[in-house]
This record gives C-alpha cells, structure tokens and sequence, in this order.
C-alpha cells in the first residue's frame, strides 16, 4: 500500500519540556521551535501537551492590574502542569497521515505520535497546512 | 480542489467597540468559525474562538484574580485584533492560503473577489483540504476499527484481552487503522480534558499516564500497523460510542458475554456493527 503514513510526515524530534519545567521554559520552546504545542515528558515518557493558544489564554489580559514585567514573570513561574493537557490523541508512527488530519480536525489537539512509549512526534494544524503549502498543486 | 470548496460564507459582523465577552458569545455560535470585525464600517478582520479567548482574562485563577471585573468589562474586540486582516483573493490556491495563515497569528483570512469579501476561510477548513487530498490515497472497505479494553493496569482481564487480539488481527487482515479505547469511570472529566482540578490533580494525572502506559504494554509491538490509544472519563458505554463516532468506526470489538449491559448497550446504539468477543 501506498498510504502516507505520520512516520514519513516526521522530520524533527519534537519539542518537549520536563514535567517540572515552568511557563517560561514553555514559551522559550515556543519561540525557538514554533509548532503548535510543546510535548511534556516524564523521564522520557510522554505525559501531556501544552497547546500555545492555551499559553496564550493563560496569559493575563490588557484587565490585568500587574504591569508588564509583573504578568510575564508571574505566568512564567506557573508550573507547566497547570495548563497541560494530559489526555490528548496519540497514534502509532504507521498511523495514515489522513487519520492523523482527522484526529486533530476533530480533537482540535494536536496528536502524539508514540514509537512503544517513546515520542517521535507531535503533530498539529500548523504541520500539517503546512504540507498543503508545499504538496504539488498537481495532487489537488 | 479550490479555495471556494472549502470556505465558508461570512456569518456574524462585530464592531471593533464591542464588549469582548459579546464577542466571545457570538463567536461560538457561528458556524463559519469566525466573526467578521468592522472599524466604521470598514471590515478590519475576522476573529476565531481562539483569538477571542487569548484575549479574554488568564484561564489560570492565579493570575485571574487581578483582573477585576470592572476592568474585564471594558475588554473591547480591539483587543482581539492583533494585526492588519488576512485576505487570499479567491483564485489562489489553497498552499497559498496556508501559507497566509501560517505567515501570522491569526487564524482566519477574507476571500475575495475583486473588492468583495465572499467568504471567509479558518485553519479549520484548511485541515478539511488536507484529509480530503491525503484520503484519495486511503484504504477503503474496512477502515477503522475500534475495541474497547477494560482495566489494562490489571494483568486479569481475559475478557479484553481476547476482545484487543481479535481486534488486531482484523485490523491487519484489512490494513485498518485500530483505536484501542479504555475508559475510566473513576476519573476526573476535567483531568482528560486537560485541566487542573483541586488537589488530587496531580493523583489523578499519575493514574492517567500509568492507564497509558499499561495500555502500550498490553498492546505490545504491534509492528507496522497503526494503533491509536484513546483514554476515556465518564460513562463507558457513553465512552466507546463517542469513541467510535469520533473515529468513524466501521467495526466496533468488545469483550464479555453478548449478554452483558456493556455489550447490550453498545449494541443498541453503535452507529456500526459490533462484533463481541
């Protein structure tokens, strides 16, 4: 068969922060790897995302009586767990690709790509509109 | 395929001035998935539920407790907006769509024709765009298969294991994708939906990786085929069907007597055949 699976969709190792980690760590990730979520792992194992609109809805609003410096470094003490998502999707790396698209379209989570209880990916919207930007206009 | 199969028509027009919590009423009711913003009459943007709700109060009480609700009132749709709209004229192709709306953190563009908006196009519709191309190349027949496993912390479980064995040796006869739910009546809803809840949070969270991680080992090397796990709150015949309808099941496997109040009630309202094992 020639079904595109998540594992030739995956090219990087995905990003991840320690379950101990806080906000700040996540928001570095974030800036430094873009994507959608950063994975959060517990001595290698996978427990949890955290999505970056959650980060953002997390972040205080222009209400706040904190000035600037206060609300940034107030959120970035927050520990990760507190706005983790620990139940999301996660899927075999031979998953089809289109499965992969369905979960995340009807979740609307990004998924976990799990090897054995090892992380290989993560997959979100942003990855995959960006397949659609590159995948030859000829396939449509 | 065209931008035009796949955005939608321009629903609900706000006013930049708006209160932020009208906004984040309507913006949930709209099918489209996006409110339209107008600045004196001129459209200035669109807004999804995410952008709303980024700029609403912090989600975390920590940091909530310092915005007063005398000043949340005043959160206007301004401060939604984040930068000049997105638009994508009508006959560009959908790359360059994704492209626009990956260029920048907003999350729907205008479409255009000429001077018009004639729809409007979210991420959303975008991911419709890519299953419908990445699923010209999918199997077809038997698809998805679904089986519900039962206490996979506990090595005493037959009745699922059998159900989970039957499960993957149909799933690699037709090259179907398997979904391997378990659901935990136990645990907190507000836990698998992600969220922080009191105290026993962090017990249960360590119960839910453990559930994932017992879950893996009873499924094993399940060597190339594909396997998702999905772990459950709540009721679980509840469960296994809203399971089974977010995965679009073509089959679902579930252990114990045909009898049984599980296997009778996943009968009566599975949407596809059940297969009892």
């Amino acid at each position: 068969m020639s079904v595109r699976t998540v594992r030739s969709f995956l090219e990087h190792a995905p990003p991840t922060v320690d379950v101990g980690s806080t906000l700040d760590e996540v928001a570095a990730v974030l800036r430094r790897r873009g994507g959608d979520a950063v994975a959060v792992v517990r001595e290698g194992r996978f427990v949890g995302l955290v999505l970056a609109r959650d980060l953002a809805a997390a972040r205080p609003s222009a209400a706040t009586t904190l000035d600037v410096r206060e609300a940034v470094r107030a959120l970035g003490r927050m520990p990760v767990t507190s706005i983790m998502r620990a139940d999301v999707a996660t899927v075999s790396p031979e998953t089809p690709l289109a499965e992969v698209a369905r979960l995340v379209r009807d979740t609307g989570v990004p998924v976990a790509v799990l090897a054995g209880e090892m992380l290989v990916g993560v997959v979100g919207a942003g990855a995959l509109l960006a397949w659609l930007e590159r995948a030859p206009a000829s396939e449509g | 395929m065209s931008i035009k199969t796949f955005m939608r028509s321009p629903g609900r027009t706000l006013d930049i001035r708006d209160h932020l919590s009208d906004a984040a009423r309507e913006v949930r009711l709209e099918p489209a998935g996006c409110v339209l913003v107008k600045d004196r009459g001129a459209l200035v943007g669109a807004l999804t539920p995410a952008d709303v709700h980024a700029a609403g109060p912090s989600t975390l009480p920590a940091l909530a407790v310092y915005e007063h609700a005398s000043l949340t009132e005043r959160l206007t749709v301004a401060h939604a907006v984040t930068g000049e709209a997105i638009v994508v004229p009508l006959d560009a192709s959908l790359g360059d769509a994704a492209r626009a709306l990956r260029a920048t953190p907003q999350r729907a563009a205008l479409v255009t024709d000429g001077a018009e908006v004639v729809g409007v196009l979210t991420a959303d519709d975008l991911l419709e765009a890519v299953i419908e191309r990445l699923e010209r190349d999918g199997p077809s027949g038997l698809a998805r298969v679904l089986v519900a496993v039962s206490q996979p912390a506990s090595p005493a479980a037959p009745g699922s294991r059998s159900a989970l064995q039957v499960a993957l040796r149909i799933a690699r006869l037709h090259d179907a994708m398997l979904t391997v739910v378990h659901v935990m009546p136990r645990l907190s809803p507000a836990i698998a939906e992600g969220l922080s809840a009191g105290i026993d949070a962090d017990v249960q969270r360590w119960r839910l990786a453990e559930a994932r991680t017992s879950l893996g080992r009873l499924i094993g090397d399940v060597d190339g085929l594909a396997v998702r796990t999905d772990i459950r709150a709540g009721d679980v015949v509840d469960g296994v069907l809203a399971a089974a309808a977010g995965t679009s099941a073509d089959l679902i496997v579930v252990g114990g007597r045909p009898g049984s109040v599980l296997a009778r009630a996943v009968i009566r309202r599975s949407p596809c055949p059940v297969l009892v094992v």
